[in-house]
């Protein structure tokens, strides 16, 4: 795509989610601090009850900045809620409209999450000034400029990637009229398998070495270890090459499914 | 009130007639809701390999606790969460015409007209999930206690409801209820944890301002320990003050509303 165009797109996606201010704010802040506030008060009791200063590696404060790092990293990697719009696309007829453009469509789709993440990149720099104020990081993380670089590529490889894994989902539309429910189930596999509901620490040996396999636990987990020191090269290089592995072989079924979708969309809509 | 419940029979019967239409869709909602119980239990599952309790209550308990949650879910994915999830759209299309010149309590229709059949299959799911779980309970939970515990969840689905309600009503000043929607599922996240948890100040906001943990919570600690006399009368009070709160805060937001324009 045209990199004017492109920019053009990210521009005007990024304005119009500036529009509502309200959501914005409510989003960045007050949806924060809710989920982390649960997060504090379940692992505080939960090492109460435990009566051990670590669980699977990770202290209370630990845990805490765990939930706080992968959140962040989620608003970059998730973007906005983003899904359902293609399928919307498909089913108000509204797709002819870019199929009569001579731009590839996934790629103006593309533009347009890259101008959501717009907002992401201005809630992290707001959170990067708030945050450390409340949260130790300095005696938990490791900030050094190499960490920090390999944390902001596996993030944008894992943004490419969770772009990428709801293609199909929304490719279905082409034969059902509503893929909400796919893109749900889409969200929570991600969430439980890709380290946000808990650390893929602390699950069984045999389910970490499955996932290892899998693109989940680089989206998040993995970033957010880079920052505590815990991942080596070798991990760090394992994870971007399963990311891009994953984004080809997802991005391959995407394209057949849109292909064949595009047979038998009529344009008709709604 | 006749009139009512033979208008609700009505929208049940539109709801299975419209899910039938939308077979694929139908099954998506199903396995999708499998799939949200399914991290429920790995959820607690994994935390149980770490602690033996949560909040005072051992696996068996938070089990029952787990299946709690998802037919609590189930309910209000069934009854109330479409029509929620429509009401911003409806505010500022100016759809919500439409619903204001009925001859019935614009509240009442806007919140249960659209009945999720495909979530009712889920209900008898998370049913069977919350009958196996008191089943397989080691210890004896008695019948008054049972009876006494879906009393209390039904109550805590409306408060659910209400949770939902209260949190999408600003969209009639905000004129976008994306932000207010999450911020109403983050919260509602305080429910689907046990009340233990929560100490001092953030303990009484949920237990009476926002009362998250009325909803499951306070209903299953009802099932293994009974319920006293000062706990019924602070349910009661509260149930009162919020349902009176958010017929207030439609009718405002009503106010507010200028059709479509809004």
């Amino acid at each position: 795509m045209n990199p004017r165009l492109y920019l053009h797109i990210v521009t005007m996606e990024a304005r119009k989610l500036m529009t509502y201010r309200a959501d914005f704010y409510l989003n960045a802040f007050a949806g924060f601090f809710v989920q982390i506030g649960l997060l504090y008060v379940l692992w505080k009791s939960i090492f109460a009850e435990s009566g051990g200063t670590e669980i699977a590696g990770y202290t209370f404060h630990q845990m805490v900045l765990y939930y706080v790092v992968t959140i962040l990293i989620g608003k970059f990697v998730r973007g906005s809620d983003y899904d359902g719009r293609m399928a919307a696309e498909i089913y108000s007829g509204e797709l002819t409209r870019y199929l009569l453009q001579p731009v590839d469509y996934f790629s103006i789709k593309f533009a347009q999450r890259t101008g959501e993440l717009t907002t992401a990149v201005v809630q992290l720099a707001l959170f990067s000034i708030a945050v450390p104020l409340l949260f130790d990081f300095d005696a938990e993380l490791s900030l050094s400029p190499v960490h920090l670089a390999m944390c902001l590529v596996m993030v944008i490889f894992a943004s490419v990637f969770h772009f990428t894994l709801f293609l199909p989902a929304e490719g279905v539309a082409f034969w059902a009229d509503n893929v909400w429910s796919l893109n749900v189930m889409g969200r929570i596999i991600v969430s439980v398998l890709g380290g946000t509901m808990l650390p893929i620490a602390l699950f069984p040996e045999w389910a970490q070495s499955i996932l290892s396999y899998t693109p989940f636990p680089y989206l998040f987990y993995l970033p957010a270890n880079i920052l505590f020191g815990k991942v080596s090269a070798g991990e760090w290089l394992h994870g971007l090459a399963m990311l891009t592995l994953w984004t080809v072989l997802v991005q391959v079924l995407a394209r057949e499914i849109w292909r064949r979708g595009r047979h038998s969309y009529t344009g008709v809509g709604i | 009130m006749l009139r009512y419940l033979r208008l609700y029979i009505a929208f049940v019967r539109f709801g299975f007639s419209r899910a039938m239409e939308f077979r694929l869709d139908f099954w998506f909602r199903v396995v999708m809701d499998c799939v949200f119980y399914v991290t429920q239990f790995v959820f607690f599952g994994v935390i149980y390999r770490h602690t033996e309790f949560m909040a005072g209550w051992n696996y068996d308990q938070i089990l029952i606790f787990a299946a709690a949650v998802m037919y609590s879910d189930a309910v209000n994915m069934t009854v109330f969460s479409n029509n929620m999830w429509w009401l911003p759209q409806l505010i500022n299309r100016g759809d919500l015409d439409y619903h204001l010149v009925r001859p019935v309590s614009s509240l009442f229709f806007v919140t249960l007209r659209d009945f999720a059949a495909n979530s009712f299959v889920n209900l008898l799911i998370a049913t069977g999930l919350l009958a196996w779980t008191l089943a397989r309970y080691p210890g004896e939970l008695g019948f008054g206690n049972i009876v006494l515990f879906f009393v209390l969840l039904a109550i805590g689905n409306l408060l659910y409801a209400w949770s939902t309600a209260v949190f999408l009503i600003p969209t009639f000043w905000l004129h976008s209820g994306t932000a207010l929607r999450e911020m109403s599922m983050h919260l509602q996240r305080y429910a689907e944890r046990p009340h233990g948890i929560y100490t001092g100040w953030l303990r009484r906001i949920v237990l009476s301002i926002l009362p998250f943990a009325l909803m499951i919570s306070i209903p299953t600690e009802a099932l293994f320990e009974g319920i006293t006399w000062q706990r019924v009368l602070h349910i009661a009070a509260v149930c009162a003050a919020a349902f009176a709160f958010l017929v207030w805060f439609w009718n405002r937001g009503l106010r507010a509303y200028s059709s479509a324009s809004s």
